[in-house]
């Protein structure tokens, strides 16, 4: 029943007011939504991405260390 | 288990009678907030008495925060706590009676502030009956997560600042139900029927009650 | 990190770039507007997904890690490893879905915010997460901080359910559902329907990666710890025994410690 349109097409529409007037504001809106939510959550894993980094590179500078004899720290973690 | 209980109120109830901390200092303190209240909406009485129960019991919540870092503030000195411990004491016995102690004071405190917005804010009371069930009930409840919360941050630096972002969140379902309920029993305020909200906060104060009295015990372990 | 799991995340994190990528595209290029929300509908292709996730999926596995940390039987550092990662990941969500469920709300209710049963429990939630994070940066030794969240985050999943209904309850009493129905949910049908359950898998794999990260993390920072407190004891050590020998060699000897 209704055809399916792109974005694109409606901007053309500059003929239906009432539509325009929403889609104005209404997109600038859902834009926002879209924007701050993947934002957020690509900052997000960078910095995830990043704290793994420094603990890994951390933690293979302590393995490779020399023995230092019997003591081993094994805590229950 | 009761005998527990019973020791531990008593040593808390005698600690308070002697220092004299929450009468001098928290009740004050609440009646403050109903004061700033006033202050803050306004002279004009009618919103004062459209909003009475809800202040009332956003009142006694921060209340109840006060009186329950002083519970545990008692514990804090010259090794109380481990003292405690060794007693041997059942530690479901020392939820309960923390409790108990804790619930008669923030009662006595709750009396107090009923007082104030019948003073103050110019309330009038319908029923008196439903007016105390919620009360007695919220407080349960509120005495309850107060006492498992207290309990939780009671050793830490930063307990002041940590056991309002803890607890105030979790006992938000006393301040809806309380305040549903009053405004039933209090006459000029629209009136909702207070019955589902006395059995929530029956719920409310029955699940933690039973939630303290099995985890007080691994809580304290650790601390 | 075994190789296989090593893999295994590449593949989840790269998957999950590429259908939150095709979710996007055909969320608002794609699918049609709606008849009554027009362009605005777009965010039902986020906002429900992003509270699936912070709500079911996080909540629930760091509500079920506490419980199995709690349960002596079934207690191992990895429950309190997998509760602590989840609620961290979890507050980001609950935060986003909160944030996109406002800007929608905006669009289609006119006003940022209301009082109703889900937006009252989610705004709860989110507070409560932050008790958990804040207590678990107190300093204190690993046995006693993974109780205390443990308990938190339990009271926690104790708490929401009766928020929850107990604002439904007072909504339903005094009639405000029906004027801002919180129903947001327009009729999907047809490439709607399909974009929204892309999107649903899009944010649950964004959400897996995620966690294992964060997992990993834990798992990481509780090994370096390890490491500081190692170095810690050799130091003390190497400080005794050279006491002793400074007498008599002088200062510059290289210790050997031996345990």
């Amino acid at each position: 029943m209704r055809s399916r349109r792109s974005r694109c097409d409606l901007e053309l529409r500059a003929s239906v007011r009432v539509f325009q007037l929403a889609f104005g504001v209404g997109v600038s809106y859902v834009d926002a939504g879209y924007a701050v939510a993947l934002g957020t959550l690509a900052l997000y894993a960078g910095w995830l991405w990043q704290r793994r980094a420094r603990l890994e590179k951390l933690v293979e500078r302590e393995k490779e260390r020399p023995d230092q004899g019997e003591l081993r720290v094994e805590s229950d973690r | 288990m009761w005998r527990d209980a019973g020791l531990v109120a008593g040593k808390d109830l005698r600690i308070e009678l002697r220092s004299r901390v929450v009468s001098t200092q928290v009740a004050p303190f609440a009646v403050l907030v109903l004061v700033l209240f006033a202050i803050a909406l306004g002279p004009d009485p009618k919103p004062l008495l459209q909003a009475a129960p809800g202040l009332f019991w956003v009142s006694v919540l921060f209340a109840s925060l006060v009186a329950s870092q002083r519970s545990f503030a008692v514990e804090s000195s010259e090794g109380a706590r481990d003292g405690l411990r060794l007693w041997g004491l059942d530690p479901a016995g020392v939820f309960l009676g923390k409790v108990t102690a804790l619930c008669t004071e923030l009662l006595a405190i709750g009396l107090l502030l009923g007082a104030g917005i019948v003073l103050l804010y110019g309330a009038r009371i319908h029923s008196y009956g439903e007016l105390v069930v919620a009360a007695v009930a919220g407080i349960v409840g509120l005495a309850s997560a107060g006492t498992l919360y207290g309990a939780m941050v009671s050793g830490l630096r930063v307990r002041e600042t940590l056991l309002p972002l803890l607890l105030l969140p979790v006992v938000a379902p006393v301040a809806l139900g309380g305040t549903r309920a009053w405004q039933g029993a209090l006459a000029s305020t629209q009136a909702s029927s207070p019955g589902p909200w006395l059995q929530l906060l029956i719920i409310f104060a029955a699940v933690y009650l039973a939630l303290g009295v099995v985890i007080f015990g691994p809580l304290q372990e650790a601390s | 990190m075994s190789r296989r799991a090593t893999w295994a995340l590449r593949v989840v994190g790269i998957a999950a770039v590429v259908s939150v990528a095709a979710t996007v595209w055909l969320g608002l290029w794609i699918t049609p507007p709606d008849k009554v929300q027009g362009n605005f509908v777009r965010l039902v292709y986020v906002h429900p997904a992003l509270a699936w996730v912070s709500l079911y999926l996080a909540f629930g596995i760091a509500a079920l890690g506490s419980v199995l940390w709690l349960w002596p039987r079934t207690r191992s550092p990895l429950w309190d490893r997998v509760a602590a990662s989840a609620v961290e990941v979890g507050t980001v969500f609950t935060g986003l879905t909160i944030v996109t469920g406002s800007i929608w709300g905006r669009t289609t209710w006119g006003v940022w915010w209301a009082w109703d049963a889900r937006l009252t429990s989610t705004a709860l939630l989110f507070v409560l997460l932050l008790g958990y994070l804040a207590l678990r940066r107190v300093p204190a030794d690993y046995e006693a901080r993974a109780r205390r969240c443990a308990v938190a985050a339990l009271i926690a999943a104790i708490d929401v359910p009766i928020v929850h209904f107990s604002v439904q309850w007072w909504n339903t009493l005094h009639q405000n559902a029906t004027v801002l129905n919180s129903n947001l949910s327009p009729t999907i049908h047809g490439s709607m329907a399909w974009t929204l359950l892309l999107g649903f898998v899009s944010f649950t794999l964004v959400f897996v990666w995620m966690f294992a990260m964060r997992l990993r993390i834990e798992k990481l920072s509780d090994r370096a710890a390890d490491f500081e407190l190692e170095d810690a004891i050799h130091e003390r050590w190497a400080e005794g025994t050279l006491e002793e020998l400074g007498e008599e060699q002088g200062e510059e000897q290289k210790v050997e410690v031996r345990s």
